[in-house]
């Protein structure tokens, strides 16, 4: 049966060590090639997706990299990136009566200031507000017209969920009493913006490769990363999430440097085409349109944000509930002083360049943006440090057995 | 917030340590944390222990139990209440001969289903049993108490020394059986994911005939014993190696997952280890004895029981938990924190 | 970003644009179709993000992902390639008959 050997390839992509292996022995190789001609010592590829970042955690393959092959995480995350003036105001819809549904991430993002005692969803739920975490925006469909009660879904994600919502709005999914709060963000702007920081300042070196999201390519199609590859002249690999998907793709970015190529490939063929998919692009064009966006921790990115349309007025909770907007005047009151979380998602500096790291800003009181987020790159440093943790914590398990 | 009581503090995670510390153990004496010559709150393991003459002890749990929804595949709060406190009583190396229950009970709660619940406690404490001597029974207002609370007592005897959780460099670390069920299925139906989750079913039993036998043959070679219960796999391991200051390193390919949990885990965006089990012991055996072991708990009809690591001595990683992943990479094992959602990104 | 788990379809409402789901563990599930409805038709297999489809898998790109991993590993044998060939044979007598 097809799904039986689906899960079988899934083994494969997962656990196949000697697949792996193979691969890994041709980044070592690529890369020794590439840094002696080349005269680097260190390379950074950036991945850009918090799945991507997951899969290279969990998985443990940044302990399987050549020493200066560095993987750095972009701004890949479209909850980390939801500025703390939004979660304040969907606290403060919640202490009004309004019954939120979020996703379980958004429910315990931390906002910066309090609202009535309530750093988050998650607190405002202790204190009394009625908060509820569903997995997707049909759940809390059928769970609002179950009560009636005025509701709001806090609607983050990239390319990949604006359908989701936007069918549910087109083909009547949503209860009279449930609207959405549309937080949605694009990620080429923000990708575009990571490039051109990192070539601002020349003392860490430039991003040499991306990894792209897989899975909002699906909807946009992979040749939204082509101006990326062409204008800065870097390889961009369209990856699967599996282990071997990422290594894969990490090797395919090697074998353009050595080639001197800069080329957008698709490494998770079985998933994303060129074109990506037009009827939800148009679903969601139908639907939304596009503004500029304030990302949590960067700053305001031209055209990156999606908001409900007038047309469909009826379903946006920023119109129903007067949810204020973020503006651009408003926004140094979002960035926590001295926090350098901007330059660290963007793979510009490391978590120990910034002065409140490990100081002021801790994971159990986060400030900037990068430790709020469990998989945030300062609260993963946090609890293990760099590379060189890993590289110890290996010799020593290695040494024992 | 800071100055309230947040689900994250009940979740068995690094809050939950946090306030009991807080609370309890930074507040009573030393003196008073235990019975003398016996275990208590000085080292808050599984259950306490109070010695008797002939170098006996009386164990004791007691732990209350609360479910959202009271009946889920697999089982009930009834059979949660009496399994969790036995296996307690069992972790701690006695052998559990009597419960005392308190139930909690909401105004308009249907009496057909507390007789289910109750029905099936006492089902359970027969086969296994244990004497249920005593308890209370409340009703409060509608609204004052989701539904039904239920809180037990379980007594036991330990014929000798209890099992006081102290991992040492050496120990192999043997996990008896499949993890993450019981979380899987009620992380799932609080997310109205549906509640007829096909083959996937709750875990929870006691687990007596494998602790039993084990204890009385083996006891000399269990250095810890504990069920994985809120906080997974990954909050005992934490646990012990923060506890005994050592590095346990474990290999992910070893750990015993069902392929559903596994697809529940893949889509909640959730790591196994932090689901909880309640029919599963996690142990840490001396290494003399680990292949003996092994095989007569397998012999005791828990097959899927295995090897998934080792306690490991360390002066730069102690309190650290590290898998070696499946393709050969590495990862620290986090203890759990916060409440456990499922994430989209 | 973006979690995607991937699911069997088992039926499909076009009215509605949705679909019921197996994720691998047996249950039927309801999701939103994301995607081109003619893209998904019982016995696709789809990813899943967020409870909507946002990508089904089909022959032609099973085939390209196998000549992908056949020209990145560079006639090394490996299983992975096989499986993708078992795959695509499935999936060709399932949607033959």
């Amino acid at each position: 049966m097809f799904s039986k050997l689906y899960l079988e390839l899934e083994r494969e992509l997962r656990y196949n060590k000697r697949a792996a292996e193979a691969v890994e022995n041709k980044i070592h190789r690529l890369f020794i090639e590439y840094s002696g001609r080349e005269g680097v010592e260190r390379l950074k590829i950036m991945d850009f997706c918090g799945t991507h970042e997951w899969s290279i955690t969990y998985y443990g393959l940044r302990s399987l990299m050549p020493r200066g092959l560095e993987l750095v995480a972009g701004p890949g995350c479209p909850v980390c990136v939801v500025p703390s003036h939004y979660i304040e105001e969907a606290i403060k819809l919640s202490f009004e009566g309004v019954v939120v549904y979020a996703y379980g991430d958004v429910y315990k993002l931390r906002a910066k200031r309090s609202v009535k005692g309530a750093f988050s969803l998650s607190e405002a739920r202790s204190l009394g507000a009625d908060v509820r975490v569903v997995q997707d925006v049909l759940s809390a469909a059928r769970d609002a017209s179950s009560h009636g009660k005025p509701s709001v879904f806090i609607a983050v994600g990239f390319e990949t969920a604006a359908p989701a919502y936007a069918w549910a709005i087109l083909r009547d999914h949503l209860p009279g009493n449930l609207k959405l709060l549309s937080l949605v963000k694009l990620t080429p702007p923000a990708m575009f913006y990571s490039l051109e920081v990192s070539r601002e300042k020349p003392t860490e070196p430039p991003i040499s490769g991306v990894i792209a999201p897989g899975h909002v390519s699906t909807i946009t199609g992979a040749k939204a990363w082509v101006p990326v590859a062409e204008n800065y002249g870097i390889p961009v690999v369209v990856s699967g999430f599996e282990p071997l998907d990422v290594l894969v793709s990490i090797l395919e970015i090697l074998r353009q440097l050595v080639a001197g190529r800069a080329e957008v490939v698709i490494e998770y063929k079985r998933s994303v085409s060129w074109h990506g998919d037009v009827k939800a692009q148009s679903a969601v064009n139908r639907v939304f349109e596009v503004v500029d966006d304030a990302w949590r921790g960067i700053g305001f990115l031209p055209k990156s944000g999606l908001r409900i349309r007038d047309n469909y007025r009826r379903h946006d909770a920023i119109a129903e509930y007067g949810v204020r907007e973020l503006k651009p005047g408003m926004w140094e009151k979002d960035m926590p002083p001295g926090c350098r979380c901007a330059e660290v998602v963007l793979g510009k500096a490391y978590p120990t360049h910034c002065p409140l790291f490990m100081k002021s800003c801790t994971p159990l009181k986060p400030i900037g943006p990068c430790m709020v987020s469990i998989e945030g790159t300062c609260a993963i440093w946090a609890r293990y440090g760099s590379r060189e943790f890993l590289d110890e914590l290996a010799r020593e398990i290695g040494e024992a057995s | 917030m800071g100055e309230y009581i947040t689900l994250a503090h009940g979740s068995g995670g690094v809050e939950m340590l946090e306030i009991l510390e807080k609370l309890f153990f930074r507040r009573v004496r030393e003196e008073f944390k235990r019975v003398e010559g016996g275990v208590g709150i000085d080292v808050a393991d599984d259950a306490a222990a109070i010695p008797i003459p002939g170098g006996r002890y009386i164990v004791v749990s007691s732990d209350a139990y609360t479910v959202n929804p009271p009946f889920f595949p697999g089982g009930n709060i009834g059979v949660l209440a009496a399994s969790g406190s036995i296996n307690d009583v069992l972790m701690m190396g006695g052998l559990p001969i009597a419960l005392l229950d308190a139930i909690i009970v909401e105004e308009g709660f249907p009496i057909r289903d507390l007789e289910t619940i109750v029905e099936s406690m006492i089902k359970l404490l027969e086969e296994e049993r244990v004497a249920l001597i005593g308890g209370d029974f409340k009703v409060m207002p509608r609204g004052q108490v989701d539904k039904i609370t239920i809180t037990t007592t379980a007594i036991g005897v330990s014929n000798g020394p209890p099992i006081v959780d102290k991992p040492r460099p050496g120990d192999r670390i043997i996990v008896s059986d499949y993890i993450g069920e019981h979380g899987a299925v009620i992380l799932l139906t609080q997310l109205g994911l549906s509640s007829d989750l096909g083959e996937l079913v709750s875990d929870v039993k006691p687990l007596t005939k494998l602790m039993n036998p084990l204890v009385s043959r083996y006891r000399d070679c269990i250095t810890a014993a504990r069920d994985p219960t809120r906080g997974g796999l990954a909050g005992v391991l934490n646990e012990w190696a923060s506890r005994s200051g050592v590095l346990i390193a474990i290999k992910d390919a070893d750990v015993p997952i069902r392929d559903p949990v596994r697809r529940v885990a893949d889509m909640l965006g959730v790591d196994p280890y932090f689901l909880a089990s309640e029919g599963v012991a996690v142990l840490s055996i001396k290494p003399e004895c680990v292949e003996e072991v092994l095989e007569y708990i397998h012999k005791l009809g828990f097959n899927e029981a295995r090897v998934i690591g080792e306690v490991r001595e360390s002066e730069r990683f102690k309190g650290y938990v590290a898998a070696e992943t499946p393709i050969g990479g590495l990862r620290v094992v986090e203890p759990p924190r916060g409440e456990l959602v499922p994430r989209i990104c | 970003m973006c979690i995607g788990t991937p699911a069997v379809v088992l039926s499909v409402e076009y009215s509605k644009m949705t679909a019921m789901v197996d994720y691998g563990d047996g249950v039927p599930r309801e999701a939103l179709i994301g995607i081109s409805q003619d893209r998904v038709k019982p016995g696709s297999i789809v990813i899943v993000h967020a409870g909507v489809i946002v990508s089904e898998m089909s022959i032609e790109e099973v085939l390209e992902q196998i000549e992908f991993f056949k020209s990145i590993l560079e006639g090394e044998e490996l299983s992975v390639v096989r499986v993708y060939e078992q795959l695509l044979e499935a999936s060709k007598r399932i949607r033959g008959g």
